[in-house]
C-alpha cells in the first residue's frame, strides 16, 4: 500500500452564522494515497465541501475551524491554521467547483486565466505549455483561449478550469461535484477524463459528490458523510457488497441503476432533522435501527473488513 | 455600411440623454416661471401699474405660457441663454467665467472623496469585521453627520482667523495674483501650464480647503458602496479559485475582487456626481467661491429667470452626461455587459 498523501485527522468544524455557534462537521477523519480516487459521498449540507475546502486553508467566512490536523506529505498543519494551510497547500493542491463558469474570473478571457497561473510559477516557453494545457484539457486554444468565460459552455468551462488547476501541477486535485451542473453525458464524459488525467499523472482525486452510483464507477475508496459525521468508510468493494451502515444500506438501495445516476434518497427526514447535540449518532432520527443507546455518545469506529463503520450495531458484536 | 454594436450602443445612450435633457428643460423654465414672485415687481419695486405691464410686454411676459417656452427653447438653440438682471451681462458670460470655477472645485474634492474612499473601503471589505473596519465605519459616520456649511465656517475660523495657515477664503485667488491665461479654465492646471508656479499653488491653497468641505461628502458614500461590493466579490468562487490557484493575495483583492465591484461603484459615482453640483452652492457660498452655486443661489433669490433655467438646465446636463459615462463604462468594464449589446 502507498503512502498517504493527504490525511486529515479529528477535524470539527463551527458555523457562527446568525450569531449561534453550531458544530457542523465533528471529528471527521480522511486518508487519500497518491495516485487515487477518493469518493466523499453525503447529501448537500452534509458537510462534505466544507471539511474539504477547509482542510486546504479555504474555509469560508463565518466558520471557525475548531480541531484537526492535516498532513500533506511530509507536512504537517493544524487546521486552524487557515492562512498557513492555504499558503503551504496551493502548491500541492487545486480544486474544481460545481459551478466552473463561477470559478473563472468573467472579466478575463479563459486562454488568459490559464497563463497567469502559468506564470505564477514562472516557466520558460509559457505560451507552449498554454497551449499544450488546453490540448490535454481537451480543448483548442486558437479557438477558445480568446473567449471569455460566459462565451464558453458549462464543460468547456469546467475544462478551462481544470486547466487552471493543472497548471499548477497539483498532487491532488478536489473536485467539488464538479459535474452537477453538466447534463448526463458531459457529466459522465468528464468524469471518465478525470479519471485518466489522474492515472496518467498520478495525481490523486478527492471527488466530492451527492450521488453514490457516479462515484462508485471510479473510485477505489470512500467514505460517506452524514451531518458532519463520517458514517462508514474504507475499500469501495466491501462497501458496496455488504453495506453496514444504515445510511449507507440507504443510499444504495437508493442507486436505481448505474447508467441513469441520479439523486434518490429513499431516506425520510432531512440530514439535520435530529436534535443538535453532538455526542450522539446525528442519523438516529432517520434511523430504522434506532434504540436509547445511539443517543448517548458518538458511535465509536468498528474496523470490519478494511472499513471503518460508525453505528452501534456493530459495536454489539465485537464486544459480544 | 454596419456601425460596430458599441458604437451604436453609445449612440442610443446619446439620444436617451438629449431626450432627458429636452425634459428637464421644460421643467427648469415652468420651476422658474413658478417662483412666487414676480420679476419685474422684485427689480423695480416703485413703478406703476401702467409701467409695469408695460415692462411685462417688453419681456415678453405677457405671452401664453407655451408660448414663452418655445422662444427660450429657441434661444437657447442659438446659444442665447437670455440676461441677466442681475449682474447685467448675458447669462452665457456670467456662466463662461462660473462654470470653470464650479467644475475645479468639484474635480478636486470629487477627487479627494475617491482618493480616499476606495482605499478605505477596500480595506474595510478585506477585514471586515475587525478592528480597521470598525474604526473606518466610525470615520464614515462622522464625515457623513458634519454638515458642510458647519463645517466649512469652523475651518474657515480655526485654519484662517486663529492659525493663519489656510489664506482667506476670498474665492479661487488671492488678490496678489492675477488669473492665469485661460487654457482649460481650472486656475492650477493652467498656471502649471503657463509656468506661473507660484500662481498654481495660490490657487490649490485657496481650492484646498473648499474641495476638502465638497470632499468630505464623497468620502462616505464611496466607502459604503465599495465595501459591500468589495464585499461581495471577495466572496465570489472565482476568488477562491484564485486563492486555491495560489495568485498572489494582492491580485485578487485589487485585480480580480475590485473590477467585479466596480460597477456598482462606477453606478454611485453617477449619483454623487449631481450630489457635488447641489452641495457646491453650500461650499461656494460658504468660502465665496465664484462659481455656478452661488451664482444659482443669487438668481433664485433675486428671482433672476434666465440664470435660474440655465443652471438648472446645465446641473441636468452634467448628471446626464455623467450618467453617459456611467453607462458607457458598464460596457468597459464588463465583457458580459458589451457582448450583450453586441447582439
Ligand atoms: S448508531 Fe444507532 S441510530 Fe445510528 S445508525 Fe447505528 S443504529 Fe442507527
Amino acid at each position: 500500500m502507498t503512502e498517504s498523501l493527504l490525511t486529515i485527522t479529528d477535524l470539527s468544524i463551527d458555523s457562527l452564522r446568525d450569531g449561534t455557534r453550531r458544530r457542523i462537521v465533528e471529528g471527521f477523519n480522511l486518508s487519500v494515497r497518491a495516485g487515487e480516487i477518493y469518493g466523499l459521498v453525503g447529501e448537500s449540507g452534509s458537510g462534505k465541501s466544507i471539511s474539504m475546502m477547509a482542510s486546504v486553508g479555504l474555509a469560508a467566512q463565518g466558520l471557525d475551524v475548531r480541531s484537526g490536523t492535516v498532513n500533506f506529505g511530509t507536512r504537517r498543519f493544524a487546521a486552524s491554521d487557515q492562512k498557513s494551510l492555504r499558503g503551504n497547500l496551493s502548491h500541492g493542491v487545486s480544486l474544481l467547483f460545481q459551478n466552473a463558469k463561477g470559478a473563472l474570473n468573467p472579466f478575463i478571457t479563459v486562454g488568459k486565466q490559464v497563463e497567469r497561473v502559468l506564470r505564477r510559477r514562472r516557466r520558460s516557453d509559457i505560451q507552449g505549455e498554454l497551449k499544450e494545457l488546453f490540448r490535454v484539457v481537451g480543448l483548442n486554444y486558437a479557438d477558445l483561449g480568446r473567449k471569455y468565460p460566459h462565451q464558453v459552455s458549462g464543460g468547456q468551462a469546467q475544462r478551462v478550469a481544470m486547466a487552471c488547476a493543472l497548471a499548477t501541477e497539483p498532487a491532488l486535485l478536489i473536485a467539488d461535484e464538479p459535474t452537477t451542473a453538466l447534463d448526463v453525458t458531459t457529466e459522465r464524459e468528464m468524469l471518465r477524463f478525470l479519471a485518466s488525467i489522474c492515472r496518467q499523472r498520478n495525481m490523486a482525486v478527492v471527488l466530492i459528490a451527492h450521488n453514490l452510483s457516479l462515484v462508485s464507477e471510479y473510485c477505489s475508496s470512500l467514505s460517506i458523510l452524514h451531518a458532519g459525521q463520517v458514517v462508514e468508510t474504507g475499500n469501495l468493494a466491501p462497501i458496496f457488497a455488504e453495506p453496514l451502515h444504515p445510511y449507507t444500506q440507504g443510499l444504495i438501495a437508493a442507486v436505481p441503476d448505474v447508467d441513469s445516476p441520479r439523486e434518490l434518497v429513499p431516506l425520510i427526514g432531512s440530514v439535520w432533522g435530529g436534535s443538535s447535540e453532538l455526542d450522539r449518532c446525528r442519523f438516529s432520527h432517520r434511523c430504522p435501527h434506532a434504540m436509547p443507546r445511539c443517543e448517548r455518545r458518538i458511535p465509536p469506529a468498528v474496523k470490519r473488513d478494511g472499513r471503518e463503520v460508525h453505528c452501534v450495531l456493530y459495536e454489539q458484536e465485537v464486544s459480544a | 455600411m454596419r456601425l460596430p454594436p458599441f458604437f451604436s450602443y453609445i449612440m442610443r445612450r446619446i439620444a436617451i440623454s438629449l431626450v432627458v435633457l429636452l425634459g428637464v428643460s421644460a421643467i427648469a423654465f415652468f420651476m422658474a416661471y413658478l417662483l412666487p414672485s414676480d420679476p419685474v415687481t422684485s427689480r423695480y419695486p416703485d413703478i406703476t401699474v401702467e409701467q409695469r405691464e408695460e415692462m411685462r410686454r417688453q419681456m415678453g411676459l405677457d405671452q401664453p405660457l407655451v408660448v414663452q417656452y418655445a422662444r427660450y427653447m429657441e434661444s437657447v438653440f442659438r446659444g442665447d441663454f437670455g440676461q441677466s438682471f442681475g449682474t447685467g451681462n448675458s447669462v452665457g458670460e456670467d456662466l463662461a467665467r462660473r462654470v470653470p470655477a464650479t467644475l475645479e472645485l468639484a474635480t478636486f474634492g470629487i477627487l479627494f472623496g475617491v482618493l480616499v474612499g476606495l482605499p478605505l473601503g477596500i480595506v474595510a471589505a478585506v477585514r471586515r469585521g475587525r478592528l480597521s473596519d470598525h474604526i473606518i465605519r466610525i470615520f464614515n459616520l462622522m464625515a457623513q453627520s458634519i454638515p458642510a456649511f458647519w463645517l466649512g465656517v469652523v475651518l474657515i475660523f480655526f485654519l484662517y482667523f486663529q492659525l493663519r495657515l489656510v489664506p482667506s477664503p476670498i474665492g479661487r485667488l488671492s488678490m496678489m495674483h492675477t488669473a492665469p491665461p485661460g487654457i482649460t479654465g481650472f486656475f492650477t492646471i493652467d498656471a502649471v501650464l503657463t509656468g506661473h508656479w507660484d500662481t498654481a499653488l495660490a490657487a490649490l491653497r485657496q481650492l484646498m480647503l473648499p474641495a476638502f468641505v465638497l470632499g468630505l461628502g464623497v468620502i462616505s458614500p464611496i466607502v459604503r458602496i465599495t465595501r459591500s461590493a468589495m464585499g461581495e466579490a471577495l466572496g465570489e468562487d472565482y476568488i477562491t479559485f484564485g486563492r486555491a490557484l495560489g495568485l498572489r493575495q494582492r491580485q485578487l483583492v485589487l485585480g480580480d475582487a475590485f473590477r467585479g465591484a466596480l460597477v456598482p461603484i462606477v453606478t454611485t459615482f453617477g449619483f454623487i456626481v449631481g450630489n457635488v453640483f447641489a452641495g457646491a452652492a453650500v461650499v461656494e457660498t460658504v468660502f465665496a467661491w465664484p462659481g455656478l452655486g452661488r451664482y444659482a443661489v443669487t438668481a433664485i433669490t433675486t428671482s433672476d429667470m434666465a440664470p435660474v433655467s440655465t443652471c438648472i438646465l446645465l446641473i441636468a446636463s452634467s448628471v446626464a452626461i455623467a450618467n453617459l459615462v456611467v453607462d458607457v463604462s458598464y460596457a468597459l468594464i464588463d465583457p458580459r455587459i458589451r457582448h450583450e449589446y453586441a447582439r
